[in-house]
């Protein structure tokens, strides 16, 4: 058995390299438990299917889905550029600052309905301002932005963490690291009433299908695509390096950052020191399963989310650790970088036979 | 003997037309030592010589003017050859008697010997013919090498041959050790078949090696040469078919086992490390070797073979002939007896090239058999003495190189007669792209200096050079790749562009084909009318039809708009400088436009280049191929280490003065072409 190149990427492959990594992730997940003397059936429905079993379950899927569908598009432009985005946690926390700072600290009076749209379009530039750094060094300075981004990370929590504690804590918090609520206007308004499901899930939407639009439709799309496959080739087709780089930096910052906001808006409705699940790493892999297509990263955001509600459900139910939800994320970005091959090869399998 | 005059010369006298004419040459000789042999390469001789004296001292030495090998089929060869090339070799001396077969007794060569004794002293030939012990092979003046063989003397002492420089008198003349041909051979290659899916790389070829043999293997890009090299050299395993090895069949499975098996192959691309030495480089391969062991056999190897190179030397320092010496190097310190070589010369000016076929010569006098990959079909025919032809996979013809012609030879590899595009003088006008003073610092690639030349309306000019001169630095400063911050250092039709982007300079009428396809020109996992789109969106059209530009140059490929990956090198060759054509662009620049392409796309991109400037426009053509140059150029300029030459009208210059500029004329290469053999 050994690969083959294909003359052509296989589009067969393209498709099918994610649901074949969705299995192996499966299997490989149960065979674990097995191990683990846990009953691999049991593990599977908790697991797997209670995310899908009632109402509020499937509302909760798309609750934590937002998030992960508005960073994942974005990263999904970013690393076709071949500009790897890191940084997108760093990126949502500062989001979620900026955002929560103007709804803590606009007069609500003055601001009336436009204190919401006021919070995304600051949660929008805190983002864009992180990921702005890592690009301005990449090209002044040749500094490695998976590094830069990476740092400004942790930079970011301790910043927010720093800020509950300190100046924007809440008065009358009693000494707990939290910011006041936020103001009833600052709020994402319901979806569904009965659920915690927000406007957040059309605009994911909308901003999934805008990026598939741009990246396929547009010259600046062209030259994320080509700059990525042969950053010679876009230079020769007169596309700036520094440009691109600067773009995609912002714009998969600023959804970050836009990310960031939505979720304190939302779901959180106050700062405090743990805001984002680990929504900035997950990210990555929904951009990756999405087969860095920002309407297949908002598809693959919906499968992320199944490892939340499903790890939370096993963690209840089957006092499996938490970690148990990274484990699957990470096997997953393991079988589906592994099926990827299979895009660009081909596999044969010859009768030892013949040998 | 010591007495005797250091002294050989050489009458070969040929007639044309009822006249004689004689052709001589002399060298001074250290005492001889062991059999001696003159060959000539036939390239180099306008026709056999009717008969060869050889005169060493005042001795005269036996000499025999043989027939070429017969050519026929391969396998055909074997020892009925033999002896057939052995009844046709006939000793002959111009004007005397036939001399006896020299098979005698080592006698000792008496002082002052009268010249005209006809009974000079010779030796078996066989006694130097290392390796070639196999009986039938006794042809004394046989000789693989060449029309005009002269043996034989042998002198106790230690083996030496006569200096290059006078030899190259009478030029391409070669000095190599008798070489008897056992016609056993050492590979057949036994109708093995290879498929990648549905195509066919390789379908029943069939092909023998004997040793000592200079074997060319020609064929289209794509023909399959590759594919069967790797089988040989064990990276690929034939579908069907077998290696016969020595009579035996054998399962090559691995580099390291062909090497083992005394296959070496010296590759197009060397693979180095830069900051070591040559023999730390060696060591590198041979990891059991001790690095004063590998540096005694280095300065041993090059001594013998003339490959003149310094064990102790950087690599970075070295050229692209001297690196690919120290490949040569590292599979002769392996003991080949079968060496194959991928393109060897495309790297190489025309006199590092010749210095490599004295090399190839000697080590096919020594009876390594080589297999010779190249598409420079002239160079085919003065180098080697069979040559097999593939063609879609198959092999088409096993041929003497000696005995085509280079379009013949074409015909061969293409099955159809190339309609070679022919170069009329064209209108030349006035400058449309000048270049004055243009120098960039060396960032990390070549530096130029002061660079300037013009291109002018109608007109072609070649910048020739060998590879890593300065092309690509050039090209990207022409391109505004790499915008020059003297703004006035190039200018199109009079308004300078030095600071302006790739796109801007689209705008104002230029366009570009780079040396790369993949990855530079055009992008492997793109579609056609995206790679189209990638010259084009700056002029802010819709993506027009690439199909247009498919249909207009003959663009072979499957589907509609196919992936250019999927494309061959000729057609994405076509594709790219067709791209570029149909906008008409008023100055054209491009970089080894036929590089790695078939002889029918190369005839096709040249026809273009030329109906272009025809049409009114600058053509520049950064080219390593001097043959293209020839063909297509009106005037050429030499780029090296980053310094161009004034240009020439091409009718001026000779591919031997282009291959003085090209290796700089003062350098090393030159002194290493008159000492080196």
């Amino acid at each position: 058995m050994r690969l083959e190149r294909r003359t052509a990427p296989s589009m067969l492959f393209a498709v099918l390299s994610p649901l074949l990594a969705v299995a192996l992730t499966i299997v490989a997940g149960l065979a674990l438990m097995a191990v683990m003397g846990k009953d691999p059936v049991k593990v599977l429905e908790v697991y797997f299917l209670s995310p899908f079993a009632d109402a509020y379950s499937r509302s909760e899927l798309m609750v934590k889905a937002i998030p992960l569908a508005l960073i994942g598009s974005g990263l999904a432009l970013a690393f076709r550029a071949g500009v790897f985005n890191i940084g997108a946690p760093g990126q949502y926390t500062l989001g979620a600052i900026f955002a929560g700072g103007v709804a803590l600290f606009a007069p609500e009076a003055y601001a009336g309905l436009w204190l919401l749209p006021l919070c995304m379009v600051a949660g929008v530039i805190g983002g864009m301002v992180w990921g702005w750094i890592p690009a301005i060094l990449r090209i002044k300075a040749g500094a490695n932005e998976i590094l830069v981004s990476l740092m400004l990370t942790y930079v970011a929590a301790l910043l927010l963490d720093w800020l509950v504690r300190g100046p924007w804590n809440d008065p009358l918090g009693r000494g707990f690291p939290k910011s006041a609520s936020f103001p009833d206007a600052a709020l994402m308004p319901i979806l569904v009433p009965g659920t915690r499901l927000h406007w957040g899930l059309p605009l994911a939407v909308i901003v999934a299908f805008a990026l598939w639009y741009v990246l396929y439709h547009t010259r600046r799309g062209f030259s994320v695509r080509t700059m990525g496959m042969a950053p010679l080739a876009a230079k020769f087709a007169g596309f700036s390096e520094a440009k691109t780089i600067t773009w995609v930096m912002l714009l998969s910052g600023g959804l970050a950052g836009l990310a960031g906001a939505v979720e304190v808006t939302s779901t959180i409705q106050q700062l405090q020191p743990d805001i984002s699940a680990g929504y900035g790493f997950t990210a990555i892999i929904v951009a990756f399963l999405g087969r860095l297509n920002p309407i297949g990263a908002l598809i693959a955001a919906g499968a992320l989310a199944v490892t939340y509600i499903g790890g939370e459900n096993a963690q209840i139910l089957l006092k499996l650790p938490k970690n148990v939800s990274f484990l699957f994320q990470g096997m997953l970005l393991f079988f589906l970088l592994a099926c990827d091959t299979l895009v660009h090869y081909r596999l044969r399998f010859r009768s030892r036979a013949g040998a | 003997m010591e007495n005797l005059p250091p002294k050989v010369s050489f009458t070969a006298s040929y007639s044309i037309g009822g006249r004689g004419f004689p052709v001589n040459f002399s060298a001074d000789m250290p005492p001889i030592t062991g059999p001696l042999a003159i060959s000539a390469r036939p390239g180099a001789m306008p026709r056999r010589p009717d008969s060869v004296t050889i005169t060493y001292g005042r001795v005269d030495l036996p000499s025999g003017v043989e027939e070429a090998i017969p050519s026929s089929v391969a396998p055909a060869k074997s020892a009925k050859s033999a002896k057939s090339a052995k009844s046709s070799a006939k000793p002959a001396t111009s004007g005397r008697e036939p001399l006896p077969h020299p098979k005698q007794a080592p006698p000792v060569l008496p002082e002052g010997a009268g010249n005209d004794t006809g009974v000079p002293p010779t030796s078996d030939p066989l006694q130097s013919a290392p390796a070639a012990g196999v009986a039938g092979a006794v042809a004394a003046g046989v000789a693989m090498a060449g029309v005009a063989t002269a043996a034989v003397a042998s002198i106790p002492a230690e083996a030496e041959t006569p200096p290059a420089g006078d030899m190259d008198a009478i030029s391409g003349k070669r000095v190599a050790p008798e070489t008897a041909v056992p016609r056993v051979p050492l590979l057949s290659i036994d109708t093995v078949s290879k498929s990648f899916g549905a195509l066919k790389a390789n379908d029943a070829v069939s092909l023998t090696l004997y040793p000592g043999e200079k074997h060319a293997l020609l064929g289209e890009n794509g023909a399959g040469k590759s594919t069967l090299v790797k089988m040989i050299y064990g990276v690929l395993q034939p579908d069907a078919g077998r290696l016969v090895l020595d009579g035996k069949p054998v399962r090559i499975t691995s580099p390291a086992m062909a090497r083992t098996l005394g296959i070496g192959m010296v590759f197009q691309h060397f693979s180095t490390f830069e900051a070591l030495t040559v023999a730390e480089n060696l060591a590198v391969v041979l990891p059991d070797r001790s690095l004063s062991g590998i540096r005694k056999d280095v300065a041993a190897l090059s001594k013998e073979y003339g490959l003149a190179i310094e064990p102790r030397r950087q690599l970075s320092t070295l050229s692209a002939g001297e690196r690919q010496r120290v490949e040569i190097i590292r599979c002769l310190l392996q003991n080949p007896r079968l060496l194959i070589m991928d393109e060897p010369t495309s790297v190489l000016t025309p006199q590092e090239a010749e210095a490599l076929f004295k090399t190839l010569d000697r080590l096919a006098a020594d009876g390594c058999a080589i297999l010779y990959i190249s598409h420079r079909l002239e160079e085919v025919r003065g180098l080697c003495d069979t040559a097999t032809v593939l063609r879609r996979g198959k092999v088409v013809a096993t041929c003497d190189p000696r005995k085509e012609t280079a379009s013949s030879l074409a015909e061969m590899m293409v099955g159809s007669v190339i309609q070679r595009p022919k170069k009329t003088p064209a209108y030349v006008g006035t400058a449309r792209l000048e270049v004055a003073g243009l120098s960039l610092r060396a960032a990390g690639g070549q530096a130029l200096h002061d660079v300037t030349f013009s291109a002018r309306r109608g007109e072609i000019l070649g910048i020739a050079g060998v590879a890593g001169e300065g092309q690509s630095e050039l090209f990207a400063a022409l391109s505004g790749e790499a915008p020059v911050r003297k703004h006035d250092a190039i200018t199109i039709d009079g308004a300078p562009i030095g600071r302006f982007s790739v796109t801007t300079r689209r705008r104002m009428g230029m366009a570009f084909a780079p040396e790369r396809r993949l990855g530079h020109s055009a992008i492997a996992d793109l579609r056609l009318s995206e790679n189209y789109h990638l010259t084009h969106n700056a002029l802010g059209k819709a993506v027009s039809s690439a199909r247009k530009v498919r249909k207009l140059f003959d663009v072979r490929a499957d589907g509609s708009d196919p992936f250019a990956g999927a494309l061959s090198g000729g057609n994405l060759q076509k594709f790219v400088i067709g791209r570029e054509i149909v906008r008409k662009p008023g100055v054209f620049v491009v970089a080894q436009p036929t590089w790695g392409v078939d002889a029918g796309a190369a005839a096709a991109i040249h026809a273009a280049l030329l109906d272009l400037s025809k049409d009114g426009a600058a053509v520049v053509v950064i080219s390593q191929d001097l043959d293209e140059i020839f063909a297509i150029c009106d005037r050429v300029a030499v780029l090296h280490r980053g310094t161009l030459s004034e240009p020439q009208l091409v009718s001026n210059v000779t591919a031997e003065s282009l291959g003085l500029l090209m290796g700089g004329s003062d350098a090393n290469v030159v002194s290493m072409v008159e000492t080196g053999a």
